[in-house]
Order: structure tokens, then C-alpha cells, then sequence
């Protein structure tokens, strides 16, 4: 099994090495819109003019509408604003205002990842608790708004806090250990051991002395030693210290600096998705972590480790949403069943931590490929053969019909209706996702369109024509529609399950090409690969998500001088992951955050 | 917001912490044979299905009067019905997505689109909903599960919040929520543990005093994360640690909900859960919001055959629910829907004929101490939101049933004194612009809501929700 596994990643890594070479080839230059790169990055998420009403700069964005239009009074950006939040000063002179502090609930593999750390590999799958997270449709999954604990998921998280101390005090030596002694110092030590590892932080006097006495209460009550363990071990997992990333810094000159733990802590979940290891812990103990050199160094070495894959394949999946896959409704026919989901999307999780496990891996890469992971489930959806058995292989796919990830069954199952390609989910995906976009709510009332010629039939026009017909030609709707439908239009060679197609409904041959203009930029294309290929080349899309990552790590959108510094980063190193964290490590807003104050 | 007695709101985080202790305020279960009103809110996505367009009306007088169709599986139940025809929903916009934090809490704002909270789509209202506010007045539970009512990504779609306006999420798994009640009802009957108990009752105290101390380190808009957090082990604690009194045999409890059941079965899995927890008398509301993911349901079709299940194979909501005469085969998407709709009125005929067989504490059975209310989001598939039926089931002698109640509808343009509109953040009141083309209910949702609460035994003197809500000339009377 293990040489199979070994051979397996073997042949990944050729395979794939030699499809991003011809897939970095295939790069479009992007210096040659250099010019353009200023106002686009200016910008930041473009707006569409032409779209009535809700299309633009959004009044509904969440994010606030300031972060989208620099000349607002009330843009952070703006150092004139006496009233606004604290500043601080880049090294190259310019005055930033920093994003805003949050306090981030762990996610699903950060709390895994967590929870291995401070007890070991001492617990089964079904012992953790199922958070139960929302995934919204445009987006990313770890806004910090969204990652709530609540009445639902809070019995989840009690019950695993139960299995999980459970699973300690049979498996882990030095809790089983305590369990068996006598004496009752050694639960002082679980606390300060362990706690620490949880909470990423030394216990302070005060919480040790409370689960101290707590346990003594139990003891009182008749509580076996075992069960006292099992209360100091619950206490600390659930406890809000290791649920939570509390990144909010301590007030200096106006911003919240980060402390050395707190930085700690922001750095190894960035990087690797897991609490500090000893090293930084240690680092982050002795006051180092605040030394900018300390911390620049820490980040270098830390993006030189395997781990550095697992969170920019979890940053990609997020930014995908392909795993909302789970819960779309399909139709029977389609052949999308729970083990064909599953497949597809743990093939196209590998596809990435390969790809970002490389090398000098790049960004952009996923872009690019045209070899995938495939198994027996998923073959059939990309229309190749592969051994039936529950094995990847990394297959080389016909670069006529694929290219990159954007043309994974996976992403555009995902994005496309129950039994239709649809047009328009997929289109708002890409203006809204990988374009930064922002379309507002549409119209409360919509309904079909009256003026259709005489003679039109569905079951022989395009479904892009039987959308322009019926409802995007309408007064009301052509505003925001001649932006959505040809984002959408190419990826019209893909069906609903991702299946490449020339034609649809038996024999209609369908169009994939057009033109989609983006702020200053005009993407024309011809088919769907070519619309892949001209989007991952696009500005748009780059600086996009130079946007999207920032947002991911910090849970906030960059500033506009972040912005730039982030994507001159991302221009000249053509996306090099190292250069990318090591540029939003430097970056103002991950060493220092502003407060957001009630209203 | 209203005048209502919160005593028992828990707002006790970070300045004032947890007012008692967690196990100070347990919940009075059981502790005497009155039996309560109960409560449970039904959403239906789209509503109830009646449709003014389609010449589909109620008719005949207050007591004498013909259910139209697609209701007219409500006739086996008539005499425990009062058929509010209609109430005016806070109206603007999407209609959907501003309606579902509006429809329980009659609170949100005008014109409010989105929110920090709850993301773009979902304005965030400034007061409860309806059934946290019952639930919190007589200091005791609300079960809240949904059958795939959920939009935009969301599990489920935020209808209930507390009085802070935050959103409390509903049970999205019915295995989930039997996990979630069934330890109370079951330890009724089990021997006392005294070390496990030991440990549920330090862990949640425990978690309190964590919380606090984090507390005082967090400033502004994150305060907000960790009082959900310390809210919802504040309702876990009083769940976990009281113990029903009310003694159920093994054949009362349902057995565990199977993971991922198919639609229909989830849904009888949530009629029974609340069926359950009335009967054990450890909750006061309930909320089950039904969605939209049915597939089997039966419809007659213009032949007169017997046909099953979507025509069009996907998208319900604009092949189905929408039947307008925009439609490209309105006639036959009306047979659908209506269809559809029927489906669900035998389910809820169904649920009221087994609280009807079901004993209460008080000798009665549990309809009699159980108001259903039907309403939705919407008032029909085609998003009219202008006088909304709502149906209420049940409620013993406490209201007039076998009722039908015909809202008076006042000219969108000559209001006669009828507020029409809204109000800010602020509390400033905005009268609505909007030419809402048809009579308008002089009733808006925010007069129920009220004369419900009322029902349930909350004083209620200004109404419920927003002041602006609760301008109606007329009052709604139910008893």
C-alpha cells in the first residue's frame, strides 16, 4: 500500500512538474498591462457601469463600500479623516490604516490540527465535532463573521470534547499516567502542558487555579480520577482560548499591535493551517516575535515546510467553494452520486497539494494544468479510463478540453444548475469570485420575457440563446446581463456534471466564445479552454486573488497601498507562494489591526 | 422594539456578567398541571400557495366559508382553524431574503439589504423573534429545526434571532436535534450519576468564568462572537442539566433519526421531535421551516391524470413556484405547485390529528394546548407579500377557530390613515413610496405576531417588533 502511495505521488509530481511547464508557457504575459495595473489595483473590485441599480460600487457588501472608492471621506485609506482609525507607516514612507482585529474561530482542520498537537494521534475522526459551518455561495468559508459557535453546533463541539479527552486518557501516555497515579500534582502539569498547546499561550495563574479547584469540586462530588481528568481536558478544548484566534493586539500609537503570541499564532495558522510549533512557541515566549527580522525569518523558514501545501490547498478550496458540491441538488441522471462528489473533490484536493507542494510553486499554477487526479468514480466526468478501484492516477487530459482548474469537473458541477450548465450561477460566480465583481440583489420580480420571435424553440436553440431570448434581452435585466451572460457563455463546452461537450440538447452545437470586458481589460475568447486560459491570464483574475488570499488570511479586505504592494509582489515573482507570504507578512495589517468599535 | 418583560433575557455577558449562575436558571418544566400554550412557527418557502391572481379566494362569512383550493385539505381540521387572510409583510426589495428576518420579528429596517452578520441578502432586525421572545418570558426552551429552508449558501435561513438581533441557527439534521433533546427526556427515568453530573454542571460554570475573563480583553464589534458563544453553552448547560419530570415510556420516544434521511422522512423525524418535546413539556415554541427539496409529491394534470414530481426536473422555484402568466405553461406550473402545496397541507393535517391523540400534562390533549402557524417568507410562489394568508391551528379555547378572517385592504394610494412603510435604525418612521398595484392588508404581520405572544401569555401592551409595525386602526382579535 505504502509503495503504491509512493509510486502514486511519484508519478503526480512528473506528470504534473511537466504540465505546469507547459503550462507556465502558456502564460500570458502580464507586465505588457503594466500601465493598466494602477487604476486597476486602485479600484480594487471593479464596478460595472450599465448595470442598473444594485451593480457597482455595492451598498450591500458586507465589507463596506469605502474599501471600493479611495476618494470617500470615509475610506481607511484615507489619512485626511481625523475621525478614522489608527495608522502606521510602511517602510517606504507611505501611511497605512490597518485592517480590522477580528477574533476567528478555528477552522475544521485548524482545530484538528490543534487538537493533534496538544493531545497526539490519540483520537478516531468521528471524535470531532462537526461545526456544521455555512458556505456561502460568493465568498470565503473562514469569514470571520460566519465561524460562530451556536446553538447547533454546540452540543457537536461538547459531545467531542468529551470523546476527544475520552480518547486522551486511554491513549495518551501522560494523561493515562496521571489517571492511574495518586498523587494530584501531575493534573497541574496536563493543565499547563497541554493548555498551553491548546491555547497557544502559557496558562496564566488564574485559569490554572480555576480548573483546579473545578476538578476538586468534582472530586468532591465523587468523581473518579479518570473523570477528573476527563473535566480539565473538556474545559480546555472547549474553551473559548482554543476555539478562538484572539488576534486583537494591545493598544500602541492608535492601532492594536499584536502580541508576540498573537503573532505566533497568525503566522502558523496562515502557514500551515496549525498552532505554533515549538520553535515559534519558544521564539514567541522570549518576546522575539515583535522583532520584525525574527518574524521575517520565522515566516521564511516556516513557507520552506511541506505544511505550507495543506493551507494554500485549503485557501484554493474555500476560494472554489467546490466542496459546496456536497449539498447541490443534481439531477439522478447525471451521474453526480455521493461517492462521485466525494471523488471528484478529493481529486482535485490533490491536484492542488501537489501542485503546491512543488518547488517554487506558484499561485497560479492550478491554473494551468492539464493533468488531474482521477479515479474510477470521477473518470467518467472527465471522459477518460483509468483501473476501477479506489486508486488515483494522475491522468493527462486532452488540452482541447481542459486546462486548469476552472475546468474541473469538480468547480463547474459546483457553479452550474441542477441539470443545466447554468449560465448564470456561473457567471456571477466568476464576475463576483474571481473577478471581484460585485453584483447587487436582483430585482424583486422577475419574470420571462413577452417578446420572443415568432417561431423560437427552445429544444432547438443554445441554452445561451434560450437566456438572451427569454429573460436577459428584458429593459430590466440587460443592464446586469450583458456582464453575467458572457461569463458565464464560456464555459458552455462544460455540461452540468462538467462532462466537455460540442453540443448540447442531441445535436444543437453550441458556442462558447465571446467577449467580457473587466474595468479596462476586454477578455475575448473562443472556446471554453480558451476562456480558462484568458482568464487565469487576465488582471482581473490576478489581482482578484492576491485579494481573495489576503482576505483569507487576515479575514478582512487589503488596503489599497496593501493592495499594490501585494500584487507588484505577485506580478514580478509571477506568483511565487514564498514571495506571496512573505509579502502579506510584511504587510502593515498582520502586525498591527484597528479596533471596530459598536456602532 | 416592544415593551416586553425580560427578566430572563440573557444578556449577562462581559459588564454585567450571567446574572445567576447556569444552573441557577434552570428551566421550570412540568412543575404544575396548567399546561401552557405552545407554540410552533411553520415557514413554508413561498407560503401557502393562495394566489389572488388566480381568482383563488376564501369565501362566504366569518364562520360559514369555503377554503379555496389548494387548501382544501384544511376542511378535515376546519373547526381547529383560523384562516387570517391576510397580513402585510414588511414589504421591499427581494422578497425572499428581506422577508426571513422579518417574518417572526417584524424588526428589521427599511431598506436594510444586508448586514455584518449575516452577510449580503439578510438584513439583520433590532428585536426577537416571536418565539426566542415567548420561549425567554416564561423562562424555557424553543426548538428550532429546518427541512432544507435555506438559501444562499446558508444550512438554514435566519428567521429566529434573540433580542440582541442575533441570529440563532436552526437544527439543518434531524439526527442533530434528537441529539440535542433527548438526554433530559431520557435521564427522566435513568439512576442519578453523581460524578458525570459533577462534571456537567463544573463544565458549564466553568465555561462562564473562561468566557468572562476573555471577555475583558475584547473590545467592540468581537464582543458580539464570544456572547453567542457563552449564549449557546448557556442553553446546552440548561438543557443538559435539568431533568424532565415528565416521565415518557420507551414507545413515546421516537428512535434516533437515521443520518441524511430522504426529505420526507426528515420531515416526519421534526413533527415527532416536537410532538416529543411538548409532550415531555421541555420546551414552550418550536420552528420548523420547510424548504423545498420534495420530490414525489402528486399533482393532477390538465387530462385529469395523476402525475408525480417536478415536469421540468430542476429549479423549483422558477419553474414551479413562479406560475405567473409569465410562465410558459402557467396552467400547468399552477397544477404543480398546487400539488406541492397539498403535500404539505396533509402533513400538517397529519401533525395536528397526533397531537390531537396525544395526552398533555393537563389531561388534555396536546393540540389543545398547541398553536400551529403557517405562513412563509412569501405569500405565494409569486413572491406577493401584500396581505399574506396566515393559518392558525389548534390553541384549545384560548381563540375563536373555525374562523375565517378577512383582512380589510386599504388603496396603496389612498392609505385612509393606514401607516404604509417602515422604520430606520434610528426609530424614525419612513412611509413607503412604492405602488404596490393592489390592496394592501391593514394588518401587518407585526399585529399577529403581537396577538400571538399575547395568546401565549406575554403582556405585549405596544405590540411586537417595530413601533411602525404596530399602527394598525383596527386590532386583530383572535379570542
Amino acid at each position: 500500500m505504502l509503495e503504491v502511495m509512493k509510486r502514486s505521488a511519484m508519478m503526480l509530481g512528473s506528470t504534473i512538474a511537466n504540465s505546469f511547464k507547459l503550462g507556465r508557457a502558456m502564460r500570458r504575459p502580464v507586465r505588457e498591462f503594466r500601465n493598466l495595473l494602477v487604476p486597476l489595483i486602485a479600484v480594487g473590485c471593479v464596478s460595472l457601469v450599465g448595470c442598473k441599480g444594485q451593480i457597482g460600487i455595492n451598498a450591500d457588501d458586507p465589507n463596506g463600500p469605502f474599501a471600493d472608492n479611495p476618494n470617500d471621506p470615509d475610506n481607511p485609506d484615507n489619512p485626511d479623516d481625523p475621525d478614522g482609525p489608527g495608522t502606521i507607516e510602511t517602510p517606504d514612507g507611505r501611511v497605512v490604516e490597518p485592517t480590522f482585529a477580528h477574533l476567528r474561530r478555528l477552522t475544521p482542520p485548524q482545530f484538528e490540527n490543534t487538537v493533534r498537537a496538544a493531545l497526539g494521534e490519540v483520537y478516531a475522526p468521528d471524535d470531532l465535532p462537526v461545526f456544521g459551518d455555512d458556505i456561502p455561495t460568493i465568498g470565503l468559508n473562514n469569514d470571520p463573521s460566519s465561524l460562530r459557535i451556536n446553538d447547533v453546533n454546540v452540543q457537536s463541539l461538547y459531545d467531542s470534547s468529551q470523546a476527544l479527552a475520552a480518547a486522551a486518557i486511554a491513549n495518551n501516555p501522560a494523561v493515562s499516567s496521571c489517571v492511574a497515579a495518586s498523587d494530584d500534582t501531575c493534573f497541574t502539569s496536563l493543565i499547563d502542558d497541554i493548555g498551553s498547546k491548546l491555547w497557544r499561550r502559557p496558562v496564566t495563574d488564574e485559569e490554572r487555579d480555576d480548573i483546579t479547584t473545578s476538578r476538586g469540586r468534582v472530586a468532591m462530588a465523587g468523581g473518579t480520577r479518570a473523570e477528573q481528568a476527563e473535566f480539565v481536558l473538556m474545559v480546555m478544548i472547549a474553551s473559548p482560548n482554543t476555539l478562538y484566534r484572539k488576534e486583537l493586539g494591545v493598544t500602541e500609537d492608535g492601532v492594536q499591535r499584536l502580541t508576540d503570541f498573537e503573532l505566533a499564532s497568525a503566522l502558523s495558522y496562515t502557514l500551515w493551517n496549525a498552532p505554533p510549533d515549538q520553535e515559534l512557541y519558544d521564539l514567541a515566549a522570549a518576546g522575539e516575535l515583535t522583532n520584525p527580522e525574527v518574524l521575517r525569518a520565522q515566516a521564511q523558514r516556516m513557507a520552506q515546510d511541506p505544511r505550507i501545501a495543506d493551507s494554500f490547498t485549503e485557501f484554493f478550496v474555500d476560494y472554489l467553494k467546490v466542496e459546496a458540491l456536497f449539498s447541490k441538488n443534481k439531477l439522478d441522471e447525471l451521474g453526480l452520486t455521493p461517492a462521485a462528489r466525494a471523488a471528484l473533490v478529493e481529486g482535485i484536493r490533490r491536484d492542488l497539494h501537489a501542485m503546491f507542494s512543488m518547488p517554487g510553486a506558484s499561485l497560479l499554477d492550478p491554473f494551468y494544468s492539464t493533468s488531474f487526479n482521477i479515479d474510477g468514480e470521477s473518470a467518467t466526468f472527465f471522459g477518460v479510463n483509468v483501473a476501477q478501484g479506489g486508486e488515483y492516477e494522475v491522468v493527462a487530459t486532452d488540452p482541447n478540453e481542459r486546462l486548469g482548474v476552472l475546468s474541473h469537473p469538480a468547480f463547474l458541477s459546483t457553479h452550474a444548475g441542477e441539470g443545466d450548465s447554468g449560465i448564470v450561477k456561473r457567471g456571477v460566480f466568476t464576475l463576483e469570485q474571481l473577478l471581484c465583481v460585485h453584483l447587487g440583489a436582483p430585482p424583486a420580480d422577475i419574470s420571462e420575457s413577452e417578446d420572443v420571435p415568432p417561431g423560437f424553440d427552445d429544444a432547438t436553440a443554445t441554452s445561451r440563446e434560450v437566456l438572451s431570448v427569454r429573460h436577459s434581452s428584458q429593459a430590466e435585466c440587460v443592464g446586469c446581463h450583458s456582464a453575467i451572460d458572457p461569463a458565464g457563455f464560456g464555459f458552455e463546452n462544460w455540461d452540468s456534471a462538467g462532462r466537455f461537450r460540442l453540443v448540447e440538447k442531441g445535436n444543437v452545437q453550441i458556442d462558447a466564445g465571446g467577449t467580457l470586458n473587466v474595468n479596462q481589460e476586454t477578455l475575448s475568447f473562443t472556446n471554453s479552454v480558451d476562456y480558462v486560459d484568458t482568464l487565469a491570464g487576465s488582471e482581473a483574475l490576478r489581482s482578484c486573488l492576491t485579494n481573495k488570499y489576503f482576505t483569507y488570511v487576515l479575514g478582512d479586505e487589503p488596503r489599497q497601498v496593501e493592495r499594490e504592494l501585494l500584487y507588484t509582489a505577485f506580478d514580478e515573482s509571477d506568483g511565487a507562494l514564498d514571495v506571496l507570504v512573505q509579502t502579506i507578512v510584511d504587510t502593515p495589517s498582520f502586525t498591527a489591526r484597528n479596533q471596530q468599535e459598536d456602532q | 422594539m416592544s415593551k416586553i418583560d425580560r427578566r430572563t433575557f440573557i444578556k449577562g455577558v462581559a459588564g454585567t456578567g450571567l446574572a445567576a449562575s447556569l444552573l441557577s436558571s434552570k428551566v421550570a418544566m412540568g412543575q404544575t398541571t396548567d399546561a401552557p400554550l405552545r407554540v410552533v412557527l411553520i415557514p413554508l418557502v413561498h407560503g401557502w400557495g393562495r394566489d389572488l391572481d388566480l381568482g383563488r379566494e376564501f369565501t362566504g362569512s366569518e364562520f360559514n366559508f369555503t377554503i379555496p383550493s389548494p387548501l382544501t385539505g384544511f376542511e378535515a381540521i376546519k373547526d381547529q382553524c383560523v384562516f387570517v387572510d391576510g397580513v402585510r409583510g414588511t414589504l421591499w426589495g427581494n422578497a425572499h431574503d428581506v422577508s426571513y428576518s422579518d417574518i417572526f420579528t417584524a424588526a428589521t429596517c427599511w431598506e436594510e439589504h444586508g448586514s455584518d452578520q449575516l452577510g449580503v441578502h439578510f438584513p439583520e432586525p433590532m428585536g426577537p423573534s416571536l418565539e426566542y421572545a415567548i420561549a425567554q418570558y416564561h423562562n424555557s426552551q424553543a426548538l428550532r429545526v429546518s427541512a432544507q429552508y435555506r438559501s444562499w449558501g446558508r444550512q438554514s435561513n435566519p428567521i429566529c434571532f434573540d433580542e440582541t438581533g442575533r441570529v440563532i441557527d436552526s437544527f439543518y439534521e434531524a439526527h442533530s436535534a434528537y441529539d440535542a433533546v433527548i438526554g433530559p427526556i431520557r435521564d427522566a427515568a435513568a439512576p442519578p450519576q453523581p460524578g458525570r453530573e459533577a462534571i456537567r454542571s463544573e463544565f458549564f460554570e466553568f465555561m462562564r468564568r473562561d468566557t468572562d475573563r476573555m471577555l475583558t480583553e475584547v473590545r467592540g464589534t468581537e464582543r458580539s462572537k464570544l456572547e453567542g458563544y457563552v449564549a449557546a453553552f448557556t442553553a446546552l448547560g440548561e438543557r443538559l442539566n435539568s431533568r424532565a419530570t415528565v416521565t415518557l415510556t420507551e414507545d413515546q420516544i421516537p428512535e434516533r433519526p437515521e443520518n441524511s434521511p430522504a426529505f420526507e422522512q426528515m420531515i416526519d423525524h421534526y413533527f415527532d421531535l416536537i410532538r416529543l418535546v411538548f409532550q415531555a413539556d421541555t420546551h414552550r415554541t418550536a420552528v420548523l421551516g420547510l424548504g423545498n427539496d420534495l420530490d414525489s409529491w402528486q399533482w393532477i394534470d390538465a387530462a385529469g391524470n395523476m402525475q408525480t414530481g417536478n415536469p421540468w426536473g430542476s429549479d423549483f422555484h422558477h419553474n414551479v413556484a413562479h406560475h405567473g402568466s409569465a410562465h410558459e405553461d402557467p396552467e400547468r406550473a399552477r397544477r404543480v405547485y398546487d400539488g406541492w402545496v397539498e403535500w404539505y397541507v396533509q402533513k400538517i393535517v397529519q401533525f395536528t390529528n397526533t397531537l390531537a391523540m396525544t395526552p398533555d400534562v393537563d389531561g388534555n390533549m396536546l393540540i389543545d394546548n398547541t398553536l400551529l402557524v403557517l405562513t412563509g417568507e412569501v405569500g405565494t410562489g409569486n413572491h406577493d407579500t401584500r396581505n399574506k394568508l396566515h393559518i392558525l391551528i389548534g390553541g384549545g379555547d384560548r381563540l375563536q377557530r373555525g374562523r375565517w378572517l378577512n383582512a380589510e385592504l386599504v388603496d396603496p394610494r389612498n392609505r385612509n390613515g393606514v401607516f404604509i412603510g417602515g422604520q430606520d435604525r434610528s426609530g424614525a418612521q419612513i412611509e413607503s413610496g412604492l405602488n404596490y398595484g393592489r390592496g394592501l392588508s391593514i394588518w401587518h404581520t407585526a399585529d399577529l405576531l403581537a396577538e400571538i405572544g399575547r395568546l401565549a401569555g406575554m403582556p405585549l401592551p405596544n405590540g411586537f417588533g417595530h413601533a411602525a409595525n404596530n399602527l394598525s386602526p383596527v386590532p386583530l382579535t383572535l379570542t
